[in-house]
């Protein structure tokens, strides 16, 4: 168990998850909340979620996190009756820092994976001239600076640089005396930039004697990335002497991927009493798919076909609801769900990422170590079944999905001016 | 204390399995209302397993016949007359100076054969057990007309063409060519000697088949159309309607007989097959002078609507067609009216095979139907298929009969066609197992 533990984090950390390749895992507390954080801003995460967020953070706050995604999904087509993919588990991080520059002004960076996605078959499976396995991985980073506008409004926006990398491989239908398939390795990377903006309100608070009620809304934007992918190789494999004109043993491509936008509306309302607090989270994204209308490969070598499929995805809507119950400020216990709707049409669904519309459910746990520390742990359990086809390839497949991910986060804060004042107190 | 913990770590760790099952249950083979203990498959070359212009099986093209696809997504038993060697030699490719070429097959009569042709092998000349019981009695070249032979002309004719010469089994006294029947690929059969003969008939009735597809007819219409539509020789003719029908109720009402289940299946459109459609004037942008059918002498520029055959690519190459006193042969050529005389057989022909299946009862693939798709082109598990020839991928070198791609979707339709009639759930064949092109 340990062996195969070790094996998979080794291997390609990003898998499809949900809501097409976005990797909703973005920050812990977010996540066992049913990823609803938009209008919360109560961790560094909020960098990613909701620049605005961190002029709800004094002093200086660090959030590391990493989820284990373990997915499991089972394919029958009319000719086999399962077909198990082999997809590795897979590790996204995260990594968030704010910080106070003064009173209105903060600053925060981030590092995360926002979009991913691993598919992988065995060799010999009935789709490989569709997909033998395919890895798309970004890497995020993200300077911001949060404004607080008025003591009710803040303001927050960031610059993001992505680096995305891509492989895919899959078999080619061409035969020798001696082989009975080709096979294609493409590879690639590139950069691309972007910004997320949002807007935070502490909009309402209601004091009474023994209790406090928060309301809070925040608007986040994160704007679509094209990333582009100037020197993809590619190598042919297993190709018959006759068509190695047309399939080189190496070939440069050029492709693009843009990566969507996301905009997304939420509130949260935080009951608080002395022993405890009750928090609701919503969050409603707003994700525009229909970027990802075609994939095209454009091939260097004059001969070979170029390759251009048509996705078509649409945009979709995720509803996302958490709860947060919290004992003496201590411990926290979290249950969330969300309602994804898949951006991929009824025709176009490709075993390469078989997404579906889902209800899923999330639950966390939380502990505060001490004022500086304290540690998040999360769960989400996804189980989907589609029954549907890829049109373009004549492949049409039932699908069974599970995902199981567990996610750990570390956060630490320390104030500078708390220490100076100090001694003024005293 | 030890065993339930280790016990309760096992419940855990169970029912997080349990809780975590995507994986599909295996799929149980229904059979519904047929038998197929007893699968036995009738026809002519496509359902023989000739591709490449020849019977081989260095990559299994015999063995991957279409109905022996069938038997093995049933999983019954399907003996097959296999070809060992080179077979009956074989088209091939090879790449020459940067271009693929077709190497046919070698051929005894002329003298300037490839030196990379592929002969016949020796083990050719008796390939096959006669004794032995067959579950594919499909022979290359057998037109529904040959089933039977209705009075000492017919016997004699067929006989020769079908005949065997294998020493045990006492040798034809009417020698064909070269003291072998005309056609080879019906000698894994016995049909007797003249005066005792055992027509193909009686080789349906001694299958004692439960279960059968019948895909004979193809060859009725196919010969006449290949020859250019020459008539001369007797292999060209086409059949036929009333003759046609009379023997295909023959087959019918011999299956119905013996209590056999069974599907049948129409004649494609073949004139739309590669051997037709790859050599055309958009392609050779030069004029083509051609002769016009058997029995005209009349010399004419070619017009699109004329099929030229593939195999007159290599005569165009030589200058042959270019100009008026040196015009393509008519065997080369299957004019326009030709055409539209072999598409209209083909239609009597099939409406005749509806109404005979219906008087009998079976229920018929529309194979016709099923072609016209593939010349279209498909696409099965991300892999394109047309009737492009070489790079279509489901045609086989001669541009008549698929190859082993081809037959697996041809088998898959037999598939459906079955299952839709005998309450079945055969599963259809993975297409993308099964060879397409062998390049070079």
């Amino acid at each position: 168990m340990k062996k195969i533990v070790l094996t998979a984090l080794a291997l390609t950390p990003y898998f499809l998850f949900a809501g097409g390749f976005q990797l909703n895992l973005q920050g812990i507390k977010g996540v066992g909340m049913g990823g609803a954080f938009t209008g919360l801003g109560s961790d560094a995460s909020t960098v990613f979620f909701n620049p605005a967020g961190m002029n709800n953070l004094s002093g200086h706050h660090f959030t590391a996190g990493f989820n284990y995604v373990m997915p499991k999904v089972s394919l029958q087509t009319p000719e086999t009756a399962n077909i198990n993919q082999t997809s590795p588990n897979a590790t996204p991080f995260h990594f968030y820092y704010s910080g106070q520059l003064n009173d209105r002004m903060k600053f925060g960076f981030l590092v995360n994976n926002q979009f991913g996605s691993t598919s992988s078959f065995e060799d010999n499976w009935q789709g490989r001239y569709i997909i033998q396995n395919i890895a798309l991985k970004t890497f995020m980073f993200q300077p911001t600076m949060s404004y607080k506008i008025h003591d009710k409004l803040f303001v927050g926006g960031g610059f993001v640089y992505t680096r995305g990398s891509f492989t895919t491989e899959k078999a080619v239908p061409v035969a020798s005396a001696t082989t009975t398939e080709g096979k294609a390795s493409l590879s690639g990377s590139g950069d691309g930039v972007g910004y997320n903006i949002g807007l935070f309100s502490n909009i309402y608070s209601l004091k009474k004697e023994i209790s406090t009620t928060d309301f809070r809304l925040g608007v986040s934007y994160r704007s679509s990335m094209p990333i582009d992918l100037p020197d993809g190789e590619v190598e042919f494999t297993n190709i018959p002497v006759s068509l190695q004109n047309k399939f080189p043993a190496k070939t440069t491509f050029v492709s693009k991927i843009t990566l969507p936008s996301v905009f997304t509306v939420g509130f949260s309302v935080k009951h608080s009493k002395e022993n405890y607090s009750l928090e609701f989270a919503y969050d409603l994204n707003y994700t525009a798919w229909s970027s990802y209308d075609t994939l095209a490969f454009n091939f260097a070598n004059n001969d070979t076909p170029d390759s251009k499929t048509t996705k078509d995805w649409q945009n979709a809507m995720t509803h996302r609801f958490g709860l947060d119950f919290t004992y003496k400020q201590k411990y926290s216990v979290r249950v969330g769900a969300y309602y994804d709707k898949t951006p991929i049409k009824d025709g176009f669904v490709s075993p390469e990422l078989p997404d579906a519309t889902q209800l899923a459910y999330t639950a966390g746990l939380g502990y505060k170590v001490n004022d500086k520390f304290s540690i998040d742990l999360s769960y989400i359990r996804q189980s989907a079944r589609r029954e549907s086809s890829l049109e373009s390839a004549g492949f049409t497949a039932k699908y069974n999905r599970i995902v199981n991910v567990f996610g750990i986060g570390l956060n630490y804060n320390f104030s500078c001016k708390a220490k100076e004042t100090t001694p003024s107190i005293n | 204390m030890q065993a339930i913990k280790y016990l309760s770590v096992f419940a855990v760790v169970l029912l997080f399995n349990s809780c975590n099952k995507t994986e599909f249950d295996e799929y149980e083979t229904i059979y519904g209302d047929a038998n197929f203990s007893n699968f036995v498959s009738v026809g002519d070359s496509y359902t023989q397993g000739l591709q490449d212009g020849g019977l081989h099986n260095e990559f299994g093209q015999q063995e991957n016949s279409f109905p022996s696809i069938i038997a093995k997504q049933i999983g019954t038993p399907f003996v097959q007359p296999l070809v060992s060697g080179t077979g009956s030699g074989y088209m091939h490719l090879a790449y020459r100076n940067g271009k693929i070429e077709v190497i046919k097959a070698y051929n005894p009569d002329i003298s300037d054969n490839d030196p990379e042709a592929i002969n016949y092998d020796n083990s050719y000349n008796y390939w096959s057990d006669t004794t032995k019981k067959y579950n594919n009695l499909a022979i290359g070249g057998l037109n529904v007309r040959n089933v039977v032979s209705k009075n000492i002309t017919q016997a004699l004719e067929y006989h020769i063409y079908l005949g065997t010469t294998h020493p045990s089994q006492g040798v034809l006294a009417w020698n064909g060519v070269g003291g072998q029947p005309i056609n080879s690929y019906g000698r894994f059969l016995n049909f007797g000697t003249i005066t005792n003969r055992i027509e193909y008939i009686e080789h349906i009735k001694r299958s004692n088949a439960t279960f059968f597809t019948n895909w004979l007819g193809v060859n009725d219409a196919m010969s006449w159309a290949k020859s250019g539509g020459d008539a001369v020789s007797g292999s060209s003719e086409q059949t036929n309607p009333l003759e046609f029908r009379e023997k295909y109720d023959t087959v019918l009402a011999v299956f119905k007989a013996m209590g056999a289940k069974g599907v049948c299946a129409t004649i494609h459109d073949v004139t739309k097959s590669p051997l037709f459609t790859t050599v055309t004037l958009e392609k050779v942008k030069k004029d083509i002078w051609i002769k016009e059918g058997a029995d005209t002498t009349i010399i004419r520029k070619a017009v699109p609507e004329d099929l030229i055959l593939l195999s007159a690519s290599s005569l165009i190459a030589k200058g042959i067609g270019l100009i008026p006193s040196d015009p393509l042969p008519h065997q080369q050529v299957l004019d326009k009216d030709e055409v539209i005389i072999a598409r209209n057989h083909i239609n009597q022909l099939n409406a005749q095979i509806y109404a005979s299946a219906a008087a009998y009862g079976f229920p018929v693939v529309d194979m016709s139907a099923f072609m016209e798709k593939l010349n279209a082109g498909v696409t099965y598990d991300g892999v394109a298929l047309t009737a492009v020839f070489i790079e279509g991928g489901a045609f086989s070198l001669d541009g008549l009969h698929t190859n082993s791609r081809g037959n697996a979707l041809i088998a898959n339709e037999f598939i459906r066609v079955i299952n839709a009639n005998f309450g079945s759930n055969i599963r259809p064949a993975i297409v993308g197992n099964y060879r397409g092109v062998t390049f070079p």
